[in-house]
């Protein structure tokens, strides 16, 4: 049962769920259509769950540095650093979802978030341009005839995205744009399409109970 | 030059340098900053998380009888069941919910948007004329790329035909389109990378050392 | 050790160098190279130039954080700069926690220049469930039931007219990644006909053209060059057309240590 139940839900769920856009009027006995049962329970009840399961990893995270702190690991400082700044924000954050009218919370919620929370996740995606420099140096090399065409239309893109292109070459900019317009669409359309061929089955496999790696081991 | 003197654009800039000092090497200020990045976005993630349960399941539940909402809250608490010796089984319940939700709403969109639609936006003219009859080479040329490019890189994934003789050809043609399709990808990565820097060199030069 | 091998093993800290002041001296001193407007910004444009400002309300999701910020927030700006000067008025909401954070940003400014929330502008803030929520919205957007300032959405006439997505007038989403523009397109686009556009993170841009090339996008600012591009249209001077100029020194910078790479790959090839 400990499978068979979660298999049953995942079946009756998709089901609904997919049958909720494509078909009207109501199901027997329920006296309700399968888009009334998304809208007015299914639907609702995904945001609630969803929103228990944002604190999934939190708590793993909470449970792991907790236990580094606990038992002064080395490095404990950082981890008392995580816990302590994951509480604050998450204390923080509640008080200015419950009180969104004082103008004092959402001022103080605002500057935390943007001195703090903002400059934090903005550099530490930003330090990546400066890898792509050095991995761009490093391992962008012409060492095959396809690997010639990918380096080509990269150096081309960049080269037309931005405004000195046109300063080097007229063709640049349009050619770049072409590239992004007809060959590009081609190759993604491709790849697009072919994703969502792969998923297709891959939901159907999930919804008929066939593919079970989400529920895991036992 | 006009540097800041308030205290939380020096808390910006020092998250900013903290986190930017990584690219000398790494660091004790670094791995400081990395923890609290860390701490910082999960609690305002859980928090959004918390106003959420509030505003979709709380409120309804408590001032209109909804009583239906116990439901997902039961099911979002066994999801925690997964820390709990021997009853990690229990979180697979609104696991399989949340499996089955996004399988049935997507089932049957994704082929839709991305399959069925993006099938007949290929199916264009090949040979295309203007208005007053002029055959127009340059749109021909780009639809013959468009339709017959769309072709060879699909064929490229059929795996279950043996990919010899003329097959194997025009495999080898979608994959010197997607060689191309990768070069585009890669330029654009590039350029959006380099977009992500200057916004934090942006934000230290305006609200930090008030250069610019 | 030879020039070609010396030339393949520049050390790392000095490309990092060159990339920050190649990336710092444009900005603080702008070359002003002329930039040239995209079909796909102007697709956007010519939308919102359309639009009936007595009648028309527009959705904006703001799908994206601090992260990818730089890339797409000045493009949400500029877009809502168009709306303030055409006098139409917008409806904010997200689907990424960080979302909110980002239109407040925009809505303190609109705010302190006179512009009145409430009328002009709201937000409904946050909605957890990725996908799922979108296609919620998009069938019964009175599912938010209170704003982010905690108003009941009858009691703001902005939210007068509107049952479902189709009821915005046009849609635009500010997107990063999932659930982002792809999302809108399965769940609203298709099956409900609603007329979107989205300004794109430049990673997502390749991924998102047959979208385009297909009219299920209306529209698409293509990252931060779409901002500086929506920016000389609307004529309103913003953080996109400002940092064209270092994007250019950045992209020569880095086709430069390419060209070095190479040529030093193929001089020591050859010896």
């Amino acid at each position: 049962m400990r499978r068979e139940i979660p298999l049953l839900i995942t079946f009756l769920v998709g089901i609904i769920f997919l049958f909720g856009p494509i078909t009207t009027g109501n199901i027997p006995v329920l006296e309700m259509s399968f888009r009334q049962i998304v809208s007015t329970y299914l639907s609702p009840w995904t945001t609630i769950i969803t929103a228990f399961a944002i604190g999934l990893a939190s708590i793993n995270l909470l449970r792991l540095h907790g236990s580094y702190v606990a038992r002064k690991r080395s490095g404990w400082i950082n981890s008392a650093a995580l816990v302590i700044s994951m509480l604050f924000f998450t204390v923080a954050r509640i008080i200015r979802e419950l009180r969104p009218t004082d103008p004092e919370v959402v001022a103080f919620y605002g500057r935390i978030f943007d001195n703090i929370a903002a400059p934090l996740s903005g550099a530490m995606f930003a330090i990546l341009a400066f890898y792509i420099a050095s991995a761009s140096y490093r391992a962008f090399r012409a060492r095959s005839l396809e690997a010639s065409v990918l380096l080509v239309a990269a150096i081309i893109v960049m080269l037309g995205a931005a405004p000195v292109g046109a300063l080097i070459w007229d063709y640049f900019p349009s050619l770049q744009r072409w590239l992004l317009a007809v060959p590009n669409t081609a190759g993604q359309r491709a790849i697009i399409i072919g994703a969502a061929i792969g998923g297709f089955a891959t939901s159907l496999r999930i919804l008929f109970g066939l593919e079970r790696g989400y529920l895991g081991g036992d | 030059m006009n540097i800041s003197t308030s205290i939380w654009t020096w808390v910006m800039a020092a998250c900013i340098l903290a986190i930017f000092s990584f690219i000398y090497k790494e660091n004790p200020i670094y791995r400081f900053a990395e923890h609290v990045f860390v701490g910082s976005t999960a609690g305002h993630a859980i928090g959004m998380a918390v106003g959420n349960i509030h505003r979709f399941g709380w409120v309804p539940l408590t001032t209109k009888n909804e009583w239906h909402f116990i439901i997902p809250a039961i099911l979002g608490l066994m999801l925690y069941a997964r820390f709990i010796k021997g009853y990690a089984w229990v979180s697979r319940w609104p696991i399989a919910y949340l499996v089955g939700n996004g399988v049935g709403l997507s089932l049957f969109t994704s082929l839709n948007s991305q399959a069925i639609l993006q099938a007949r936006a290929t199916m264009m003219d090949l040979i295309v004329h203007d208005k007053a009859g002029k055959f127009l080479l340059n749109r021909t040329f780009d639809n013959f790329l468009l339709v017959f490019g769309v072709l060879i890189v699909l064929t490229y994934f059929i795996f279950s035909i043996p990919q010899n003789g003329p097959m194997k050809k025009v495999s080898q043609a979608g994959r010197w389109l997607m060689m191309l399709t990768f070069g585009v990808s890669f330029g654009n990565v590039v350029a959006g990378r380099i977009s992500l820097l200057l916004g934090q060199i942006s934000i230290l030069l305006t609200r930090w050392l008030g250069v610019i | 050790m030879n020039w070609a091998n010396k030339l393949q093993s520049i050390d790392r800290r000095i490309i990092y160098t060159i990339l920050l002041i190649g990336l710092t001296i444009p900005l603080i001193w702008p070359i002003g190279i002329p930039l040239a407007v995209n079909d796909t910004t102007r697709a956007v444009y010519k939308i919102i130039e359309d639009l009936d400002p007595a009648t028309d309300v527009v959705l904006l999701s703001f799908d994206y954080s601090p992260a990818s910020a730089p890339d797409v927030h000045p493009s949400a700006v500029a877009i809502v700069e168009h709306l303030t000067k055409r006098g139409i008025k917008w409806v904010g909401v997200s689907f990424w926690p960080e979302g909110p954070q980002m239109s407040e940003k925009i809505m303190r400014d609109l705010e302190a220049r006179g512009l009145k929330y409430g009328v002009d502008f709201i937000d409904l803030g946050f909605m957890a469930g990725m996908e799922n929520a979108i296609a919620e919205f998009a069938q019964n957007s009175r599912v938010i039931t209170t704003d982010v300032r905690g108003t009941h959405i009858d009691n703001l006439p902005l939210m007068n007219n509107i049952k479902t997505m189709k009821d915005f007038g046009f849609v635009i989403g500010i997107s990063a990644g999932d659930p982002g523009y792809n999302a809108f397109i399965r769940q609203a686009v298709d099956p409900m006909g609603v007329k979107f556009a989205a300004a794109i993170v430049t990673v997502s841009v390749p991924a998102a053209m047959p979208f385009y090339a297909s009219g299920q996008l209306r529209g698409m600012l293509q990252g931060l060059r779409g901002a500086a591009e929506y920016e000389s249209l609307t004529g309103v001077a913003g953080r996109g057309a400002a940092m064209m100029d270092a994007q250019s020194i950045g992209h020569l910078i880095i086709v430069a240590f390419i060209a070095v790479g190479n040529f030093a790959y193929f001089l020591s090839k050859k010896k």
